[in-house]
């Protein structure tokens, strides 16, 4: 069977564009869509377009806080070495889910956010026994405006106690465009999960509508939010979400250029974490605040959350993995050992295990911690903004998935651990986290 | 009426489906305290227990041709094993062969390929082999017309498979390929000698890839080159959604006579027993909805610690046995403890108007609560030319291989290794 690449001078879609915007530009008489579209109120913070979890608030009625939000599913473009949107190439085509604002309405987070696509959805972070509602909203796609696909959110290993909310439209609904449905969870089991849309799901996962939802254990006798699971040998100081996947980009140019996929055919010539491939796996939030190159400019509003993962000596570094690609990985972090403390979901307790190589599928995920290492000027290293730094790789184990596309050199789904020197007084060069993923210097809005 | 239950169209099987489930009430007629079925189950896992005499049991094997029939309309030339003891016609798996621990079991074999055939017993220990010739791994039954014969003493319980121990890489992938269940001394409701694999029904989930393209040149005769290898379809028990949730022996689907529709009932004192088999040569990461699986042994050995996941990767010949319950935790009622979800002004939740039945199908009942809704409550508010397969407000999940690209029938999606777990309100449906 052929794997045929459509070019990109099709111009189906862009007559489907075009009628769709005259239309819409008589409607509006002029009007600038453009000005009308603020930027996403989070971009240049580095914060992975999420308000980081408040935590557990007491209630009057002894109930812990609700937490209200807002998904929008829309389109947009993903920027990957070799297909940066500001190239011939183009960036490659992408479905996803936006955050928007509880209050705004549906006309209004449309025009704020249609085609506007993040990469990976946005990070859920909640705390066990928290009511978590969810409103999904189909702004539409802007580039297909002719693909009238609903959404669903299905929350991945959620122990769900209804059929309405697993998101399968076959057994349950979906959610049209320019409509909501609210999404009800009430998280039961701390632990690592993820959500994707499952409509259309083989095709709707790929094009990137997924990402990674956590829940906190319920705080007191002495577990913290700083605990993975409600048991003290899974205490953390920093944590980071790794989503992995992988990216056919044929598939994805067929959906802009309106054509077909046998979706029999897949097969990936990029891999990401957080929607990142190397070498855009290490890039800081301050480098994409600054803008200091031109691929940054582009990660700024498309792959916002950090791939890079940052320690103080001897810290605990949790990683909470994922994975929804369709192939088996294997994560080998070199010179660091990593204790294996969850899996899907579900603290390991004595089956906890300690290992150098993490073998997840997919629809896996796993609790991963580490001890960073001490400083050290003679081994390998380098300086960024943060400070002088001991580099060790976290890597996909096959090399072919070490590539991007047919790019020159190492690329793919590998990312460094930086372990920082700390301060001339001894205390620790990195401030305190406050939020996943967040990566330091903080940048200044 | 919109509602058109049981109208025959393209997707008219899946109503029957739920038609024939509903004569059936969960645990009447499958599974239980013994193995041998008085009656046809209609889902759920179908023993076949050979000649017994004492702990001597025999079975006897014959190959044959057929089709694998896809759900897409495909038909794929197969080859499979089938029971000389009812006919011998083509089946694909091949029969699920049931002892008991303990028992010397004789499997004898009759080949009609072209290829010599053998048998092979991953897991069993000591098997004594005879046959026209010898092969790589095992004697052999000669090409056409001859016989082999395999005797071991099933040493331990558990879910093993059988396959063919010659040209593997083509025999395997054509079809020649089946589950062998060893029941525990504890009975035969248990999975193992522990009272903790206690099980309420059980069910067969055997895995497996369809390349049709090699197929068709076995049937042309032409060379097999395994390298150029490229799967379009992906089965559980010979099947593939939506042809697999299915009853057991439908009659238009021959060759293919088990399903995997799963069903439990909501809080029932006992899982289900979720047997796993992977007879594919990919490794496939298998995840229920609904709720965690609990791990109790992989390739019919008991783990000395059970565990919970959301997705278990069986890895090309391995076994895996789940359980599986699912309980209405949160006790959602629609007066007592109703969701706590914004209502629209008109109508119950979800507001029809603004949701979409994907194709016009579902098997949602329109309503959020267990054992609301369904053929009476609420169907005069789905949209016109809605078709539901819902019976009395029960659930459903699905439970798939989450390489998505596997959940396809060439390419065609909500199709190949996925299938449904039923989830009845207590008692059943009325």
């Amino acid at each position: 069977m052929n794997r045929k690449l459509i070019p990109r001078k099709y111009s189906r879609r862009d007559f489907l564009k075009w009628g769709v915007r005259g239309t819409l530009g008589i409607a509006l008489a002029g009007s600038a869509l453009s000005t009308l579209r603020p930027q996403q109120a989070v971009a240049g913070t580095g914060r992975p377009f999420l308000t980081p979890n408040p935590g557990p608030v007491a209630r009057p009625d002894g109930q812990t806080a609700v937490r209200h939000l807002r998904f929008g599913a829309t389109d947009g473009f993903l920027s990957l070495p070799g297909r940066r949107v500001n190239s011939p190439a183009g960036g490659v085509y992408m479905f996803g889910f936006v955050l928007g604002e509880v209050t705004d309405s549906i006309g209004d987070f449309i025009q704020k956010y249609k085609g506007r696509v993040r990469t990976p959805a946005p990070i859920v972070d909640v705390t066990e026994n928290q009511d978590v509602y969810i409103t999904l909203t189909n702004l539409g796609f802007e580039q297909r405006p002719d693909l009238d696909d609903s959404h669903t959110i299905h929350w991945h290993g959620f122990r769900n106690p209804n059929s309405v909310f697993d998101g399968v439209p076959e057994v349950s609904i979906s959610v049209p465009v320019a409509r909501d449905f609210p999404y009800f969870f009430r998280p039961r089991d701390e632990g690592t999960y993820m959500y994707h849309c499952h409509f259309e799901d083989t095709e709707h996962v790929q094009m990137g509508m997924d990402g990674i939802v956590f829940v906190r254990p319920q705080p007191g006798a002495g577990i913290t939010p700083y605990h993975a699971y409600a048991d003290f040998s899974t205490a953390f100081d920093r944590e980071y979400t790794l989503l992995l996947n992988e990216v056919d980009t044929i598939p994805h140019d067929n959906l802009l250029a309106v054509q077909g996929f046998v979706w029999s055919d897949y097969k990936p010539n990029y891999w990401v974490i957080n929607g990142r491939s190397y070498p855009d796996t290490l890039y800081t939030d301050l480098d994409l605040a600054n803008e200091v190159d031109a691929v940054a400019a582009e990660l700024k509003n498309r792959q916002p959350v950090s791939s890079l993962i940052q320690a103080n000596p001897g810290e605990k570094i949790l990683l909470r993995m994922a994975s929804l690609g369709y192939e088996q990985h294997a994560m080998q972090m070199m010179g660091i050992r990593m204790r294996v403390v969850g899996q899907d979901a579900t603290f390991l307790g004595p089956l906890a295990y300690d290992t150098h190589t993490i073998y997840i599928g997919p629809g896996e995920a796993r609790d991963a911690i580490f001890v960073a290492p001490p400083y050290n000027p003679n081994l390998p290293g380098g300086t960024d903004a943060a400070g002088d730094y001991n580099v060790y790789w976290f890597k996909n184990r096959n090399y072919q998935r070490l590539v991007n596309d047919r790019e020159p050199g190492l690329g793919g789904m590998i990312t460094q651990v930086r372990v920082y020197a700390p301060n001339p007084d001894n205390s620790p060069s990195l401030p305190t986290q406050e939020w996943p993923n967040q990566t330091f210097p903080r940048p200044t809005v | 009426m919109l509602r058109k239950r049981l109208k025959w169209s393209v997707l008219g099987l899946l109503a029957l489906v739920v038609g024939l489930l509903s004569a059936t009430r969960p645990g009447s007629v499958f599974g239980g305290p013994t193995f041998a079925p008085a009656a046809l189950p209609n889902i759920g896992l179908v023993c076949t227990t050979g000649s017994v005499s004492g702990t001597q049991v025999v079975f006897n094997l014959t190959t044959a041709t057929g089709f694998y029939s896809g759900p897409d309309g495909n038909q794929v030339f197969m080859w499979g094993f089938g029971d000389a003891d009812s006919g011998g016609a083509f089946q694909m798996p091949g029969p699920v062969l049931c002892v008991h621990e303990g028992d010397t079991v004789t499997i004898n074999l009759t080949n009609t390929l072209p290829d010599p055939v053998s048998l092979v017993f991953p897991g069993q220990e000591n098997v004594a082999a005879a046959g026209d010739q010898q092969g790589l791994f095992t004697w052999e039954a000669a090409a056409n017309t001859g016989s082999a014969s395999y005797t071991f003493t099933a040493g331990h319980p558990g879910t093993f498979l059988y396959e063919s121990g010659t040209q593997p890489y083509k025999q395997i992938q054509m079809g020649l390929y089946g589950m062998l269940v060893v029941r525990p001394a504890m009975g035969d409701n248990f999975a193992y000698n522990d009272p903790d694999t206690q099980f309420r029904n059980e069910f067969m989930l055997l895995l497996h890839e369809i390349d049709p393209e090699l197929h068709a040149r076995v049937e042309r005769g032409e060379p097999y080159i395994v390298s150029e290898r490229h799967d379009r379809y992906w089965t559980i028990n010979g099947r593939s959604m939506p042809d697999l949730i299915a009853d057991n022996f439908v009659d238009w689907l021959k060759g293919q006579p088990y399903g995997a529709l799963v069903r439990v009932e909501a809080g029932d004192s006992l899982p289900v027993l979720l047997r796993f088999a992977n007879a594919g040569w990919e490794n496939h990461p298998f995840h229920p909805h609904g709720n965690h699986m609990t791990v109790i042994a992989r390739d019919g050995q008991p783990l000395p610690q059970k565990f919970q996941n959301f997705t278990t990767t069986i890895g090309s010949g391995q076994a895996y046995d789940l359980l599986f319950r699912w309980d209405n935790v949160e006790a959602w009622d629609v007066s007592a403890n109703p969701l706590p979800v914004p209502m629209p002004p008109a109508g119950p939740f979800p507001d029809r108007q603004n949701v979409v039945y994907k194709d016009g199908v579902t098997f949602y009942s329109g309503n959020p609560y267990l054992g609301e809704g369904g053929a009476t409550a609420y169907q005069d508010s789905f949209p016109p030319g809605t078709t539901v397969f819902n019976e009395c407000g029960e659930f459903y999940f699905p439970w798939h291989s989450h390489a998505l690209d596997e959940v396809q029938n060439f390419d065609e999606g909500f199709g190949g290794m996925l299938t449904l777990v039923r989830v009845d309100p207590p008692g059943g449906c009325p």
